[in-house]
């Protein structure tokens, strides 16, 4: 087990959002800013790595059957551990965070990962693999919001940059993020076959 | 048989657990979430009534709002109170619909009818970038000073609208417009006007 090669893995070779294409709701949902990019990439994060590691410590009395039930009991059980904790000690980080933490219940990546890894492999390969696909996440959701915030909005991070008559209304609406992803895909097509 | 059951066992064990932890967790947080709740709550009320010097006991209204209004629960309604103890104003809470359900906002209400001040609690279901931006104070500030029928400039009102998220800020105008009527017909005197 090589911790910098998993993590490289989540972040880049199996990248969850160019390479697996997986969590598409909350990419295109969200992503309307570069803030919210990074604030439910991190909250998915956190989620992803404890539901890693608390799966794979108890992957061997799981019965196979009923794998995928468990696997949503324990996912939707932290996601709301850590809404009502933050709600009740941290109320800035929930008012910046809040909008996204039910969302990360429905976000595919968590359980893709929990099936695809953390049910076959050991508790501290497993949170290494939530630590790197969750930046992976983070960075293309990130990427992402960053675009469409400054084509729609003229700023990046809320730093305007624009003039008012540059800003193109439609990037952050929905169809905006349908375009914006495709373009990076192609980019990201681009340079990994270059390799 | 038995590879039906130490499944369900087992899954139920799990969902127990869980059930279990929830339970633990709500019980300890429950307590703070509803003091930051109230905090936010008081917060807001200052914001919107800035010269009260104290608030009076909130009262939670069943609103019946006419047709045109039905999008626009106010919640709950707070006496303010100036340095000598004289009334000045309401703080006046509302629910209402704006391009999704629930978005909260506190309305400053003073004893002539007149908005002192907006403040949005809670816009997040609003779409981020376009309607979430009525959190920005370049659009709930312009509500201050403002009496009468409140309405965004399109339907010849004198507010002007969010870019982009027109629904949102008619929301927010109509809330205003019926903060300040309900608190007209209910709380001052002679009524409405």
């Amino acid at each position: 087990m090589n911790p910098v090669k998993i993590i490289k893995n989540g972040i880049i070779d199996e990248n969850p959002t160019f390479v697996q294409v997986i969590g598409m709701c909350p990419t295109l949902a969200v992503t309307s800013s570069a803030v919210n990019g990074v604030g439910m990439g991190l909250s998915t994060t956190a989620v992803l790595i404890c539901s890693n590691f608390v799966i794979s410590l108890i992957r061997k009395i799981i019965p196979d059957s009923v794998r995928i039930p468990c696997y949503i009991v324990v996912i939707a059980s932290f996601v709301t551990i850590v809404q009502m904790v933050l709600k009740g000690f941290v109320p800035a980080l929930d008012a910046a965070l809040g909008v996204y933490i039910p969302l990360i219940v429905v976000n595919c990546l968590i359980l893709a990962r929990a099936e695809a890894y953390a049910g076959k492999n050991g508790p501290v390969a497993s949170l290494f693999d939530g630590v790197g696909m969750g930046l992976g996440f983070t960075l293309a959701l990130t990427v992402l919001g960053a675009v469409r915030e400054f084509l729609g909005n003229g700023s990046i991070f809320g730093i305007a940059i624009l003039p008012e008559m540059c800003k193109t209304l439609l990037m952050i609406l929905p169809p905006g993020a349908f375009i914006t992803l495709a373009f990076l895909m192609v980019l990201v097509n681009l340079v990994r076959n270059r390799k | 048989m038995s590879n039906i059951v130490r499944p369900a066992a087992i899954l139920l064990i799990i969902c127990l657990i869980a059930a279990g932890l929830l339970g633990y967790v709500n019980a300890i947080t429950s307590g703070p979430i509803a003091d930051q709740e109230a905090a936010a709550q008081a917060e807001s009320m200052k914001a919107v009534l800035a010269d009260a010097a104290e608030f009076g006991e909130s009262e939670a209204i069943e609103d019946d709002a006419p047709e045109e209004h039905e999008n626009i629960d106010i919640t709950s309604i707070t006496p303010a109170l100036d340095q000598s103890g004289k009334p000045m104003g309401y703080a006046v809470a509302v629910t209402a619909k704006g391009f999704s359900a629930g978005l909260q906002l506190m309305f400053g209400v003073d004893e002539e009818g007149v908005l002192t001040g907006l403040s949005v609690v809670n816009c997040s279901n609003e779409t981020p970038g376009l309607g979430a931006n009525a959190a920005n104070e370049s659009f709930y500030g312009q509500f201050a000073g403002m009496s009468g029928d409140i309405a965004v400039k399109k339907d010849g009102g004198q507010v002007e609208a969010l870019t982009g998220a027109t629904i949102t800020s008619r929301a927010v105008s109509n809330s205003a417009t019926r903060a300040i009527e309900y608190v007209s017909e209910n709380f001052l005197e002679g009524g409405a006007d």
